[in-house]
């Protein structure tokens, strides 16, 4: 059974569930505009995916086959509700910018992916394990795209200008095509450094 | 026994229940704070509307309590000091691109000139039409003219570069917005019409009454 650092190691960058299996994409573009955006969304990854996974592990024995994913849906659901409304609570201006993505983790593929492959059918420590890892994985690639926009689209970092204002920010970073741009070297860097088996012909 | 038809049932009932009691703990202990959230965000917002300085040492509902007075009709704001009324912010909605754009829109005292405006809330395109809760595009604003003496509107969003002296350029890639943005105008200046001539029959001196 892989233990916590295996896993890191794994999902971090080798087996990445962003780069590597092109999950939870959609997140992945849209809030990474702003670093602490970012942070904030993969905090809520890594808390909805240990959560979701300990959960569905624990009552992996009790779940009858034929509702397990209603039931994987139901837990993951909870979780992120209850995300949204202490960052509602406590964070207001951060949940205000993240809008609808915080409630969209529902329906983010890592998470579900996770509880299906892996926490459905292993005990709830490794499966703590392996949701930290995917989701430490899916919050390094969010980190490292929303640094590229943030820095060279808007010449800040963490809302504090760092790049000299001579600078002339690169619009295009800032909007859709720069996440695809970002995410697209990401996943060409990934796959030149550590070649997956699916990624050969 | 697990794969059975009575457990599927008690078992997706336990657990749905378990669920929900557990949200609704949460939800419970959250929203008093994201209530006040709200509203402090609502107080601020009005108070920049109404050009109304926050002091430093003071809390936003402290300047809030002291110096704004709702107004006889609801969505009137009116800001008083020193016995005189300085402002009166309207809320008012309309159409965005995405969904509803609310606004605070507030004019000088006489009814016809813009002190400032404060969305409130929007859904516009983040970076294009969402620019409108800017300070930048708040300014654009500031000292136009709403309605002309008739009581006609004249301020309006124009296409952004092609503003004319009395309108305010607006937002290149969103002209929706500004659509959305015209409406609230348009409504606004209905009601400051509506309360000109209120105060014109009240037998208010200060105001012209432009009676039709």
């Amino acid at each position: 059974m892989p233990g916590l650092s295996a896993n890191v190691k794994t999902f971090f960058w080798k087996n990445n569930p962003v780069t590597c299996q092109i999950l939870g994409l959609c997140s992945a573009l849209a809030v990474t505009t702003q670093v602490r955006n970012a942070l904030v969304m993969s905090l809520a990854l890594i808390f909805v995916t240990m959560g979701s996974n300990l959960t569905v592990s624990l009552v992996r024995n009790l779940t009858p086959g034929r509702i397990r994913m209603i039931v994987e849906v139901l837990l993951i659901a909870t979780f992120v509700i209850i995300f949204d409304q202490i960052l509602k609570a406590r964070f207001y201006d951060i949940s205000k910018e993240l809008g609808p993505y915080v409630g969209l983790i529902i329906t983010n593929c890592i998470v579900m992916g996770r509880a299906e492959a892996f926490a459905i059918q292993n005990r709830p420590i490794p499966s703590i394990f392996d949701g930290f890892g995917n989701a430490f994985g899916y919050g390094f690639v969010l980190m490292a795209v929303a640094t590229f926009r943030e820095v060279l689209g808007s010449g800040r970092f963490w809302k504090v200008q760092i790049l000299p204002t001579a600078y002339e920010p690169c619009l295009t970073l800032v909007l859709a095509p720069g996440a695809f741009i970002g995410l697209g070297l990401l996943v060409w860097i990934g796959k030149a450094i550590a070649p997956t088996s699916e990624g050969g012909n | 026994m697990r794969e059975s038809e009575s457990w599927t049932i008690a078992y997706s009932a336990i657990l749905s229940f378990v669920c929900a009691a557990s949200l609704t703990v949460v939800s419970s202990v959250a929203k008093p704070h994201f209530e006040a959230n709200k509203e402090r965000e609502r107080k601020g917002l009005t108070l920049r509307a109404l050009g109304i300085p926050i002091p430093a040492g003071k809390t936003i509902e402290e300047v809030y309590a002291e110096s704004v007075k709702t107004g006889k009709e609801e969505g009137i704001f009116e800001y008083w000091k020193d016995g005189r009324l300085q402002s009166v912010a309207f809320d008012e909605d309309g159409q965005g691109l995405w969904g509803v754009i609310v606004a605070y829109v507030a004019l000088e005292p006489d009814l016809a000139h813009v002190r400032s405006i404060a969305v409130y809330r929007q859904e516009e395109t983040p970076g294009l039409g969402a620019e409108i809760a800017t300070d930048e595009f708040r300014r654009r604003f500031a000292g136009k003219r709403l309605v002309d003496d008739a009581g006609a509107l004249i301020l309006r969003v124009a296409k952004a570069g092609s503003a004319a002296p009395d309108e305010v350029d607006g937002i290149s890639g969103a002209t929706l917005t500004g659509e959305g943005v015209n409406q609230i105008l348009a409504k606004v200046a209905e009601r400051a019409r509506a309360l000109r001539r209120a105060r014109g029959e009240g037998g208010g001196a200060d105001s012209p009454s432009p009676r039709g």
